[in-house]
Protein backbone atom coordinates (compact mmCIF):
# COMPACT_ATOMS: atom_id res chain seq x y z
CA UNK A 1 0.00 0.00 0.00
CA UNK A 2 2.87 2.22 0.82
CA UNK A 3 4.40 1.45 -2.44
CA UNK A 4 1.23 2.26 -4.18
CA UNK A 5 0.97 5.67 -2.73
CA UNK A 6 4.84 6.23 -3.24
CA UNK A 7 4.31 5.87 -6.92
CA UNK A 8 1.09 8.09 -7.19
CA UNK A 9 2.76 10.85 -5.86
CA UNK A 10 6.07 10.50 -8.28
CA UNK A 11 3.37 9.93 -10.76
CA UNK A 12 1.43 13.17 -10.35
CA UNK A 13 4.56 15.08 -9.67
CA UNK A 14 5.84 14.10 -13.19
CA UNK A 15 2.71 15.19 -14.89
CA UNK A 16 2.84 18.74 -12.57
CA UNK A 17 6.49 18.96 -14.21
CA UNK A 18 5.73 18.03 -17.63
CA UNK A 19 2.49 20.46 -17.33
CA UNK A 20 4.75 23.05 -15.79
CA UNK A 21 7.67 23.39 -18.54
CA UNK A 22 7.85 24.69 -21.75
CA UNK A 23 4.92 26.69 -20.98
CA UNK A 24 5.54 29.32 -23.67
CA UNK A 25 6.31 26.98 -26.38
CA UNK A 26 2.38 25.21 -25.58
CA UNK A 27 1.00 28.84 -25.81
CA UNK A 28 1.94 28.80 -29.12
CA UNK A 29 1.90 26.66 -32.50
CA UNK A 30 5.59 27.06 -33.03
CA UNK A 31 5.12 24.76 -36.40
CA UNK A 32 5.20 26.48 -40.17
CA UNK A 33 5.56 26.15 -43.61
CA UNK A 34 8.51 27.07 -45.31
CA UNK A 35 7.58 28.77 -47.75
CA UNK A 36 9.65 31.79 -48.08
CA UNK A 37 13.22 32.36 -48.71
CA UNK A 38 15.79 35.15 -49.22
CA UNK A 39 18.21 35.45 -52.17
CA UNK A 40 21.27 37.47 -52.08
CA UNK A 41 21.49 40.11 -55.14
CA UNK A 42 23.41 43.85 -55.61
CA UNK A 43 26.12 45.21 -53.01
CA UNK A 44 25.30 48.67 -51.65
CA UNK A 45 28.07 50.65 -50.82
CA UNK A 46 27.80 53.72 -48.76
CA UNK A 47 31.58 55.34 -49.03
CA UNK A 48 31.89 56.91 -45.21
CA UNK A 49 34.68 60.23 -44.61
CA UNK A 50 37.59 59.79 -42.40
CA UNK A 51 35.72 60.96 -39.00
CA UNK A 52 32.75 58.86 -39.08
CA UNK A 53 32.60 55.34 -37.28
CA UNK A 54 30.85 52.79 -39.56
CA UNK A 55 29.80 51.55 -36.16
CA UNK A 56 29.25 54.69 -33.84
CA UNK A 57 26.59 55.78 -36.63
CA UNK A 58 22.60 55.62 -36.73
CA UNK A 59 20.99 56.55 -39.99
CA UNK A 60 17.48 56.46 -41.59
CA UNK A 61 16.35 55.31 -44.98
CA UNK A 62 14.13 57.94 -46.95
CA UNK A 63 12.79 57.08 -50.28
CA UNK A 64 10.95 59.26 -52.43
CA UNK A 65 9.22 57.30 -54.93
CA UNK A 66 7.54 60.20 -57.18
CA UNK A 67 11.46 61.20 -57.68
CA UNK A 68 12.98 58.06 -57.97
CA UNK A 69 15.40 59.28 -55.44
CA UNK A 70 16.52 57.78 -51.99
CA UNK A 71 18.78 58.74 -49.43
CA UNK A 72 20.68 57.65 -46.28
CA UNK A 73 20.33 60.30 -43.69
CA UNK A 74 23.38 59.10 -41.51
CA UNK A 75 24.34 60.31 -37.92
CA UNK A 76 28.06 60.36 -37.17
CA UNK A 77 28.40 59.69 -33.07
CA UNK A 78 31.69 60.93 -33.37
CA UNK A 79 31.87 64.12 -33.62
CA UNK A 80 27.79 64.80 -34.00
CA UNK A 81 27.70 65.20 -37.49
CA UNK A 82 24.28 64.91 -39.86
CA UNK A 83 25.40 63.25 -43.61
CA UNK A 84 23.12 62.66 -46.49
CA UNK A 85 23.75 60.03 -48.64
CA UNK A 86 22.47 59.64 -51.96
CA UNK A 87 21.49 56.03 -52.08
CA UNK A 88 21.99 54.89 -55.65
CA UNK A 89 25.64 55.84 -55.82
CA UNK A 90 26.51 56.06 -52.19
CA UNK A 91 28.22 59.32 -52.34
CA UNK A 92 28.21 61.92 -49.37
CA UNK A 93 25.94 64.93 -50.56
CA UNK A 94 26.07 66.91 -47.09
CA UNK A 95 27.98 66.44 -44.13
CA UNK A 96 27.14 69.89 -41.33
CA UNK A 97 28.12 68.92 -37.79
CA UNK A 98 25.36 70.20 -35.33
CA UNK A 99 25.57 72.01 -32.33
CA UNK A 100 25.15 69.88 -28.89
CA UNK A 101 24.56 72.55 -26.43
CA UNK A 102 22.77 76.71 -26.41
CA UNK A 103 19.84 77.63 -28.29
CA UNK A 104 20.21 75.51 -31.94
CA UNK A 105 21.76 72.47 -29.55
CA UNK A 106 20.38 69.46 -30.68
CA UNK A 107 22.13 67.38 -27.92
CA UNK A 108 24.73 64.71 -28.23
CA UNK A 109 22.67 62.87 -31.34
CA UNK A 110 21.90 59.13 -31.24
CA UNK A 111 19.32 58.55 -33.27
CA UNK A 112 17.74 59.37 -36.72
CA UNK A 113 14.43 59.55 -38.31
CA UNK A 114 14.48 61.25 -41.65
CA UNK A 115 10.35 61.68 -42.05
CA UNK A 116 10.78 63.34 -45.35
CA UNK A 117 13.39 65.70 -46.57
CA UNK A 118 12.05 68.71 -44.77
CA UNK A 119 11.67 67.10 -41.47
CA UNK A 120 14.67 64.95 -40.15
CA UNK A 121 13.81 64.03 -36.43
CA UNK A 122 16.93 63.78 -34.09
CA UNK A 123 16.99 62.22 -31.08
CA UNK A 124 19.43 62.77 -28.35
CA UNK A 125 18.98 59.82 -26.00
CA UNK A 126 21.29 61.11 -23.20
CA UNK A 127 19.72 64.36 -23.03
CA UNK A 128 16.36 63.24 -23.07
CA UNK A 129 15.68 65.60 -26.44
CA UNK A 130 14.12 65.12 -29.49
CA UNK A 131 14.82 67.78 -32.39
CA UNK A 132 13.19 68.76 -35.46
CA UNK A 133 15.43 70.03 -38.35
CA UNK A 134 13.94 71.21 -42.17
CA UNK A 135 16.05 70.43 -45.17
CA UNK A 136 18.59 73.77 -44.09
CA UNK A 137 19.60 71.66 -40.94
CA UNK A 138 18.03 74.71 -39.10
CA UNK A 139 16.17 74.13 -35.72
CA UNK A 140 12.79 73.85 -35.96
CA UNK A 141 11.18 72.51 -32.70
CA UNK A 142 12.60 70.96 -29.57
CA UNK A 143 11.34 68.59 -27.28
CA UNK A 144 11.79 67.06 -23.91
CA UNK A 145 11.31 64.14 -22.42
CA UNK A 146 11.22 65.02 -19.39
CA UNK A 147 9.30 68.11 -18.59
CA UNK A 148 6.21 69.24 -19.94
CA UNK A 149 6.56 72.16 -22.96
CA UNK A 150 6.38 75.12 -20.58
CA UNK A 151 9.28 73.61 -18.81
CA UNK A 152 6.84 73.49 -15.62
CA UNK A 153 5.48 70.12 -15.33
CA UNK A 154 7.77 66.79 -14.88
CA UNK A 155 6.96 64.28 -17.40
CA UNK A 156 7.87 61.12 -15.04
CA UNK A 157 10.18 58.80 -15.12
CA UNK A 158 9.46 57.26 -18.28
CA UNK A 159 11.88 55.11 -20.55
CA UNK A 160 15.30 55.75 -21.39
CA UNK A 161 14.64 55.95 -25.39
CA UNK A 162 17.28 53.10 -27.38
CA UNK A 163 19.62 54.48 -29.72
CA UNK A 164 20.18 51.03 -31.49
CA UNK A 165 19.61 50.93 -35.02
CA UNK A 166 16.88 48.15 -34.59
CA UNK A 167 14.87 50.65 -32.29
CA UNK A 168 14.30 53.48 -34.55
CA UNK A 169 11.77 56.34 -34.23
CA UNK A 170 8.51 56.23 -35.66
CA UNK A 171 6.19 58.64 -36.64
CA UNK A 172 1.89 58.06 -36.45
CA UNK A 173 0.46 60.92 -37.00
CA UNK A 174 1.38 63.65 -34.65
CA UNK A 175 3.10 61.06 -32.35
CA UNK A 176 6.44 59.90 -31.98
CA UNK A 177 7.03 56.60 -30.50
CA UNK A 178 10.08 55.76 -28.77
CA UNK A 179 11.17 52.51 -27.75
CA UNK A 180 13.91 51.89 -25.05
CA UNK A 181 14.05 50.38 -21.07
CA UNK A 182 12.76 52.17 -18.06
CA UNK A 183 14.22 54.76 -16.49
CA UNK A 184 14.33 52.63 -13.14
CA UNK A 185 17.49 50.95 -11.10
CA UNK A 186 17.65 47.62 -13.33
CA UNK A 187 17.62 45.85 -9.24
CA UNK A 188 14.40 47.52 -8.03
CA UNK A 189 11.67 44.82 -8.36
CA UNK A 190 10.08 48.07 -10.23
CA UNK A 191 12.23 47.57 -12.68
CA UNK A 192 10.40 45.29 -14.20
CA UNK A 193 6.57 45.24 -12.72
CA UNK A 194 6.00 48.92 -13.43
CA UNK A 195 8.87 50.31 -16.20
CA UNK A 196 7.77 50.92 -19.41
CA UNK A 197 9.69 49.95 -22.74
CA UNK A 198 7.89 52.01 -25.18
CA UNK A 199 6.17 56.06 -25.35
CA UNK A 200 4.55 58.25 -27.50
CA UNK A 201 5.53 62.15 -27.04
CA UNK A 202 2.64 64.00 -28.84
CA UNK A 203 4.65 66.47 -30.75
CA UNK A 204 1.87 69.24 -30.56
CA UNK A 205 1.27 69.48 -27.11
CA UNK A 206 4.37 67.44 -25.99
CA UNK A 207 2.40 65.56 -23.83
CA UNK A 208 3.82 61.76 -23.34
CA UNK A 209 2.29 59.19 -22.42
CA UNK A 210 3.20 55.03 -22.22
CA UNK A 211 2.48 51.83 -24.33
CA UNK A 212 4.40 49.13 -23.33
CA UNK A 213 5.45 47.38 -20.24
CA UNK A 214 8.06 44.05 -19.84
CA UNK A 215 5.75 40.79 -20.50
CA UNK A 216 4.54 38.80 -17.20
CA UNK A 217 7.20 36.25 -18.25
CA UNK A 218 10.02 38.58 -17.35
CA UNK A 219 8.05 39.58 -14.07
CA UNK A 220 8.05 36.00 -13.48
CA UNK A 221 11.70 35.69 -14.36
CA UNK A 222 12.83 38.32 -12.02
CA UNK A 223 11.00 36.84 -9.46
CA UNK A 224 12.82 33.53 -9.79
CA UNK A 225 16.08 35.39 -9.23
CA UNK A 226 17.14 36.27 -12.84
CA UNK A 227 17.88 39.61 -14.64
CA UNK A 228 18.21 40.52 -18.60
CA UNK A 229 21.51 41.71 -18.84
CA UNK A 230 22.63 44.88 -20.15
CA UNK A 231 22.76 44.15 -23.55
CA UNK A 232 19.28 41.85 -23.62
CA UNK A 233 17.57 44.78 -22.02
CA UNK A 234 16.65 46.92 -25.69
CA UNK A 235 13.68 46.09 -27.45
CA UNK A 236 13.17 46.47 -30.96
CA UNK A 237 10.35 47.82 -32.50
CA UNK A 238 8.13 48.74 -36.28
CA UNK A 239 5.23 49.87 -37.27
CA UNK A 240 2.87 48.96 -40.03
CA UNK A 241 0.99 52.02 -41.13
CA UNK A 242 -1.63 50.88 -43.21
CA UNK A 243 -3.07 48.56 -40.10
CA UNK A 244 -1.99 51.51 -37.70
CA UNK A 245 -0.51 48.44 -35.24
CA UNK A 246 3.08 48.83 -33.66
CA UNK A 247 5.45 45.75 -32.91
CA UNK A 248 7.86 45.09 -29.93
CA UNK A 249 9.89 42.70 -29.79
CA UNK A 250 12.05 41.67 -27.11
CA UNK A 251 15.54 40.12 -27.51
CA UNK A 252 14.91 36.83 -25.04
CA UNK A 253 11.28 36.35 -25.90
CA UNK A 254 10.54 33.96 -28.89
CA UNK A 255 7.29 35.81 -29.23
CA UNK A 256 6.07 39.70 -30.92
CA UNK A 257 3.49 41.90 -29.18
CA UNK A 258 1.61 43.58 -31.85
CA UNK A 259 -0.73 46.81 -30.46
CA UNK A 260 -3.25 48.21 -32.59
CA UNK A 261 -3.09 52.27 -32.00
CA UNK A 262 -6.52 52.65 -32.49
CA UNK A 263 -8.34 50.59 -29.69
CA UNK A 264 -4.47 49.63 -28.37
CA UNK A 265 -5.79 45.70 -27.66
CA UNK A 266 -2.36 43.80 -27.78
CA UNK A 267 -1.59 40.39 -28.98
CA UNK A 268 1.31 37.70 -29.02
CA UNK A 269 2.90 35.96 -31.76
CA UNK A 270 5.02 33.23 -32.07
CA UNK A 271 7.72 34.48 -33.83
CA UNK A 272 11.17 31.93 -32.31
CA UNK A 273 13.71 30.42 -34.44
CA UNK A 274 13.45 26.78 -35.26
CA UNK A 275 16.33 25.44 -33.05
CA UNK A 276 15.68 28.10 -30.37
CA UNK A 277 14.20 26.47 -26.82
CA UNK A 278 13.71 29.07 -24.14
CA UNK A 279 16.52 31.70 -23.93
CA UNK A 280 18.36 31.08 -20.30
CA UNK A 281 18.25 34.13 -18.30
CA UNK A 282 21.36 35.09 -16.42
CA UNK A 283 21.39 34.56 -12.75
CA UNK A 284 21.23 38.00 -10.82
CA UNK A 285 24.28 36.93 -8.94
CA UNK A 286 26.20 36.94 -12.18
CA UNK A 287 29.34 39.09 -12.52
CA UNK A 288 28.51 42.38 -14.83
CA UNK A 289 32.15 41.55 -16.28
CA UNK A 290 30.72 38.28 -17.48
CA UNK A 291 27.83 39.37 -19.02
CA UNK A 292 28.95 40.31 -22.43
CA UNK A 293 30.44 36.83 -22.44
CA UNK A 294 27.59 35.34 -22.03
CA UNK A 295 25.50 37.19 -23.71
CA UNK A 296 27.25 36.53 -27.26
CA UNK A 297 26.97 32.32 -26.14
CA UNK A 298 22.85 32.72 -25.98
CA UNK A 299 20.04 33.03 -28.60
CA UNK A 300 19.48 37.36 -29.46
CA UNK A 301 16.50 38.51 -31.31
CA UNK A 302 17.97 41.55 -32.32
CA UNK A 303 15.76 43.60 -34.77
CA UNK A 304 12.16 43.50 -36.07
CA UNK A 305 10.81 45.24 -39.30
CA UNK A 306 7.83 45.55 -41.39
CA UNK A 307 8.08 45.14 -45.04
CA UNK A 308 5.36 47.65 -46.60
CA UNK A 309 6.34 46.33 -49.99
CA UNK A 310 6.28 42.49 -49.41
CA UNK A 311 3.76 42.98 -46.74
CA UNK A 312 5.58 40.56 -44.23
CA UNK A 313 7.39 41.03 -41.17
CA UNK A 314 11.30 39.81 -41.02
CA UNK A 315 12.49 39.17 -37.19
CA UNK A 316 16.40 38.91 -36.73
CA UNK A 317 17.49 36.54 -35.02
CA UNK A 318 21.39 35.77 -34.04
CA UNK A 319 23.32 32.45 -32.50
CA UNK A 320 26.15 31.89 -31.05
CA UNK A 321 28.62 31.34 -34.28
CA UNK A 322 30.09 28.28 -33.73
CA UNK A 323 33.12 28.91 -35.81
CA UNK A 324 34.43 31.12 -33.00
CA UNK A 325 37.31 29.28 -31.19
CA UNK A 326 38.94 32.58 -29.61
CA UNK A 327 37.90 36.01 -28.47
CA UNK A 328 40.57 37.39 -30.50
CA UNK A 329 40.31 35.30 -33.54
CA UNK A 330 38.82 37.62 -35.80
CA UNK A 331 35.26 35.71 -36.74
CA UNK A 332 32.30 37.31 -35.28
CA UNK A 333 30.85 36.21 -32.43
CA UNK A 334 27.17 35.54 -33.50
CA UNK A 335 25.46 34.83 -36.75
CA UNK A 336 22.12 35.51 -38.14
CA UNK A 337 19.00 34.39 -39.07
CA UNK A 338 16.44 35.98 -40.80
CA UNK A 339 12.86 34.96 -39.82
CA UNK A 340 9.97 35.72 -42.17
CA UNK A 341 6.78 36.57 -41.13
CA UNK A 342 3.28 36.80 -43.22
CA UNK A 343 0.93 39.54 -43.02
CA UNK A 344 -1.06 37.81 -40.23
CA UNK A 345 2.40 37.02 -38.42
CA UNK A 346 2.60 33.72 -39.23
CA UNK A 347 5.78 32.17 -39.88
CA UNK A 348 6.61 31.14 -43.56
CA UNK A 349 10.09 31.29 -43.28
CA UNK A 350 13.56 31.25 -41.97
CA UNK A 351 16.81 31.71 -43.45
CA UNK A 352 20.12 31.52 -42.16
CA UNK A 353 22.57 34.09 -43.59
CA UNK A 354 26.22 33.38 -44.63
CA UNK A 355 28.75 33.72 -41.60
CA UNK A 356 29.53 37.41 -42.72
CA UNK A 357 26.35 38.98 -40.90
CA UNK A 358 25.88 39.94 -37.46
CA UNK A 359 23.27 41.54 -35.34
CA UNK A 360 22.50 43.42 -38.84
CA UNK A 361 20.47 46.51 -39.12
CA UNK A 362 17.88 46.37 -42.53
CA UNK A 363 16.69 48.85 -44.56
CA UNK A 364 13.15 47.88 -46.89
CA UNK A 365 13.19 49.65 -49.97
CA UNK A 366 11.13 48.63 -52.89
CA UNK A 367 13.45 47.05 -54.58
CA UNK A 368 14.58 44.94 -52.28
CA UNK A 369 15.62 43.77 -48.44
CA UNK A 370 18.67 45.53 -47.67
CA UNK A 371 20.51 43.93 -45.06
CA UNK A 372 23.74 45.61 -43.41
CA UNK A 373 27.07 43.30 -43.77
CA UNK A 374 30.17 42.96 -41.60
CA UNK A 375 32.90 44.68 -42.95
CA UNK A 376 36.20 45.29 -41.08
CA UNK A 377 36.89 48.65 -43.96
CA UNK A 378 35.60 51.16 -41.69
CA UNK A 379 35.82 53.82 -44.36
CA UNK A 380 32.31 52.46 -45.72
CA UNK A 381 29.08 50.82 -45.14
CA UNK A 382 27.91 47.48 -47.56
CA UNK A 383 24.43 46.48 -47.73
CA UNK A 384 23.66 43.41 -49.48
CA UNK A 385 20.14 43.33 -51.20
CA UNK A 386 17.93 40.49 -50.69
CA UNK A 387 15.31 39.18 -52.92
CA UNK A 388 12.03 37.51 -51.31
CA UNK A 389 11.26 34.53 -53.73
CA UNK A 390 8.40 31.66 -53.11
CA UNK A 391 9.85 28.44 -51.94
CA UNK A 392 9.38 25.92 -55.12
CA UNK B 1 57.78 18.41 15.47
CA UNK B 2 56.62 21.56 17.11
CA UNK B 3 59.43 23.67 15.30
CA UNK B 4 59.25 22.10 12.24
CA UNK B 5 55.45 23.37 12.12
CA UNK B 6 56.55 26.85 12.82
CA UNK B 7 59.54 26.40 10.59
CA UNK B 8 57.51 25.49 7.69
CA UNK B 9 54.73 28.69 8.71
CA UNK B 10 57.39 31.09 8.63
CA UNK B 11 58.81 30.32 4.97
CA UNK B 12 55.32 29.65 3.77
CA UNK B 13 54.65 33.44 5.19
CA UNK B 14 58.04 34.38 3.84
CA UNK B 15 57.14 33.33 0.18
CA UNK B 16 53.60 34.51 0.63
CA UNK B 17 55.07 38.03 0.98
CA UNK B 18 57.44 38.06 -1.94
CA UNK B 19 54.67 36.81 -4.60
CA UNK B 20 54.31 39.05 -6.87
CA UNK B 21 50.34 39.71 -6.83
CA UNK B 22 50.90 41.79 -10.14
CA UNK B 23 53.30 39.20 -12.16
CA UNK B 24 50.36 38.68 -14.87
CA UNK B 25 50.01 42.20 -15.60
CA UNK B 26 53.47 42.81 -15.66
CA UNK B 27 54.82 40.53 -18.19
CA UNK B 28 51.82 42.08 -20.23
CA UNK B 29 52.95 45.46 -19.77
CA UNK B 30 56.58 45.05 -20.63
CA UNK B 31 55.00 43.11 -23.87
CA UNK B 32 53.98 46.19 -25.07
CA UNK B 33 56.67 47.93 -24.11
CA UNK B 34 58.86 45.54 -26.05
CA UNK B 35 56.50 45.69 -28.81
CA UNK B 36 55.87 49.27 -29.53
CA UNK B 37 58.76 50.99 -27.93
CA UNK B 38 61.40 48.24 -28.03
CA UNK B 39 62.12 48.38 -24.27
CA UNK B 40 61.12 44.91 -22.23
CA UNK B 41 61.63 47.07 -18.71
CA UNK B 42 58.86 49.21 -16.57
CA UNK B 43 61.02 52.27 -16.97
CA UNK B 44 57.62 54.50 -15.98
CA UNK B 45 55.81 55.03 -13.36
CA UNK B 46 53.04 54.93 -14.51
CA UNK B 47 51.02 53.01 -17.29
CA UNK B 48 47.50 54.24 -17.98
CA UNK B 49 45.84 51.53 -20.20
CA UNK B 50 42.72 51.74 -21.61
CA UNK B 51 40.54 49.72 -24.45
CA UNK B 52 39.38 53.20 -27.03
CA UNK B 53 35.43 51.06 -27.08
CA UNK B 54 35.09 51.35 -22.69
CA UNK B 55 32.47 52.44 -20.87
CA UNK B 56 31.59 56.11 -22.33
CA UNK B 57 32.51 58.42 -18.76
CA UNK B 58 35.31 57.09 -18.22
CA UNK B 59 37.19 56.66 -21.12
CA UNK B 60 36.18 60.28 -21.94
CA UNK B 61 38.10 61.07 -18.35
CA UNK B 62 40.83 59.10 -19.64
CA UNK B 63 41.56 61.17 -22.65
CA UNK B 64 41.31 63.78 -20.72
CA UNK B 65 44.09 63.32 -18.94
CA UNK B 66 46.17 61.68 -21.46
CA UNK B 67 45.88 65.38 -23.21
CA UNK B 68 46.40 67.20 -20.31
CA UNK B 69 49.41 65.01 -19.05
CA UNK B 70 51.30 64.20 -22.50
CA UNK B 71 54.07 65.71 -21.66
CA UNK B 72 55.15 64.06 -18.38
CA UNK B 73 57.82 61.59 -19.56
CA UNK B 74 57.09 58.80 -16.67
CA UNK B 75 54.00 58.24 -17.65
CA UNK B 76 53.38 55.80 -20.63
CA UNK B 77 49.45 55.70 -22.21
CA UNK B 78 48.38 52.65 -24.06
CA UNK B 79 45.13 52.42 -26.00
CA UNK B 80 43.72 49.69 -27.23
CA UNK B 81 41.82 49.21 -30.35
CA UNK B 82 41.27 48.59 -34.10
CA UNK B 83 40.05 51.50 -35.18
CA UNK B 84 41.92 54.41 -36.61
CA UNK B 85 38.79 56.20 -36.95
CA UNK B 86 38.17 55.97 -33.39
CA UNK B 87 41.54 57.05 -32.53
CA UNK B 88 41.27 59.98 -34.91
CA UNK B 89 38.20 61.37 -33.86
CA UNK B 90 39.12 61.01 -30.14
CA UNK B 91 42.94 62.23 -30.02
CA UNK B 92 44.61 64.85 -31.41
CA UNK B 93 47.80 64.39 -33.57
CA UNK B 94 50.28 65.76 -31.15
CA UNK B 95 48.88 63.23 -28.92
CA UNK B 96 49.30 60.59 -31.09
CA UNK B 97 52.41 61.59 -32.28
CA UNK B 98 53.65 61.49 -28.67
CA UNK B 99 56.25 58.99 -27.61
CA UNK B 100 54.38 58.77 -24.74
CA UNK B 101 51.83 57.59 -26.43
CA UNK B 102 51.30 53.91 -27.94
CA UNK B 103 47.82 53.08 -30.08
CA UNK B 104 47.87 49.00 -29.51
CA UNK B 105 46.48 47.94 -32.28
CA UNK B 106 47.39 44.52 -31.77
CA UNK B 107 45.02 44.75 -28.61
CA UNK B 108 48.07 42.91 -26.33
CA UNK B 109 46.40 44.21 -23.63
CA UNK B 110 43.44 43.29 -23.80
CA UNK B 111 45.17 39.53 -24.73
CA UNK B 112 47.01 39.63 -22.03
CA UNK B 113 43.95 40.91 -19.45
CA UNK B 114 46.08 44.41 -18.52
CA UNK B 115 43.21 46.05 -19.25
CA UNK B 116 39.08 44.41 -19.44
CA UNK B 117 36.97 45.73 -22.58
CA UNK B 118 35.47 48.36 -19.72
CA UNK B 119 37.38 49.81 -17.40
CA UNK B 120 40.98 51.55 -17.47
CA UNK B 121 42.85 51.41 -15.59
CA UNK B 122 46.56 52.98 -14.23
CA UNK B 123 49.40 50.95 -12.67
CA UNK B 124 52.28 52.57 -10.68
CA UNK B 125 55.65 51.64 -10.66
CA UNK B 126 58.55 51.73 -8.96
CA UNK B 127 61.76 49.99 -9.45
CA UNK B 128 60.82 48.29 -12.82
CA UNK B 129 57.74 46.58 -10.75
CA UNK B 130 53.93 47.27 -10.18
CA UNK B 131 53.52 48.72 -6.64
CA UNK B 132 49.91 49.07 -7.05
CA UNK B 133 46.67 49.37 -9.47
CA UNK B 134 43.68 51.17 -9.63
CA UNK B 135 40.84 50.69 -12.11
CA UNK B 136 38.78 53.76 -13.06
CA UNK B 137 34.33 53.41 -12.77
CA UNK B 138 32.62 56.04 -14.36
CA UNK B 139 32.52 58.04 -10.32
CA UNK B 140 35.89 57.28 -9.31
CA UNK B 141 37.89 59.12 -11.69
CA UNK B 142 39.04 61.69 -9.70
CA UNK B 143 39.94 59.96 -6.31
CA UNK B 144 42.62 57.95 -8.79
CA UNK B 145 44.37 60.55 -10.44
CA UNK B 146 43.89 62.15 -7.02
CA UNK B 147 46.39 58.82 -5.96
CA UNK B 148 48.63 59.24 -9.23
CA UNK B 149 48.96 62.86 -8.70
CA UNK B 150 50.28 61.87 -5.08
CA UNK B 151 52.48 58.74 -6.46
CA UNK B 152 54.71 61.37 -8.13
CA UNK B 153 55.40 63.89 -5.16
CA UNK B 154 56.31 60.41 -3.13
CA UNK B 155 59.95 59.76 -2.82
CA UNK B 156 61.23 56.85 -5.13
Amino acid sequence: MKNIRLYLYLLVSVLCFCCNSNNKKAKFNTSFEDRYTLIESDTKIIKLDSLTDPYKENHSFYEDLQKNKSYLYLLGRLDNSLQIYDWNTGNLISKVKLETGGPEGVGTVSSILAHNVDSVFILASYDLQLSLLNSSNKLLKKRSLIFSADGKDRLGEGVFPSYKQSCPMFLVKNKMILGGYPSIDPSDKNYYTKGYTSMTLNLTNGKLSYLTKFPQDFIDKDDNGYKLISEQIYPSQAVNYSENTYLISYSTADFIERINLSTNKKEEYYAGGRSIDDIEWARKSMDVAKEFKYFVKQPNYSGVYYDKYRQIYLRVLDIPNPEKIDEFDGRLWTRTIIIILDKNLKKVGEVPLPFTYSMPSIIIAKDGIYIRKYVEDENKMVFTCFKLEAKK
Amino acid sequence: MKYLIYAIVFFVCLSACDNNSYQEEEEGLKEISYRYKGSSTLSKKLYLVTSIDGCGACVEHTIKYIEDNIKNEESLFIISGQSKVQLKAKFKLDVRNSPNFVCDTLLLALRKKVVGTANPRVYLCRNGKIVEMKEFTYQNSDSVFKRVSLFFKEKQ
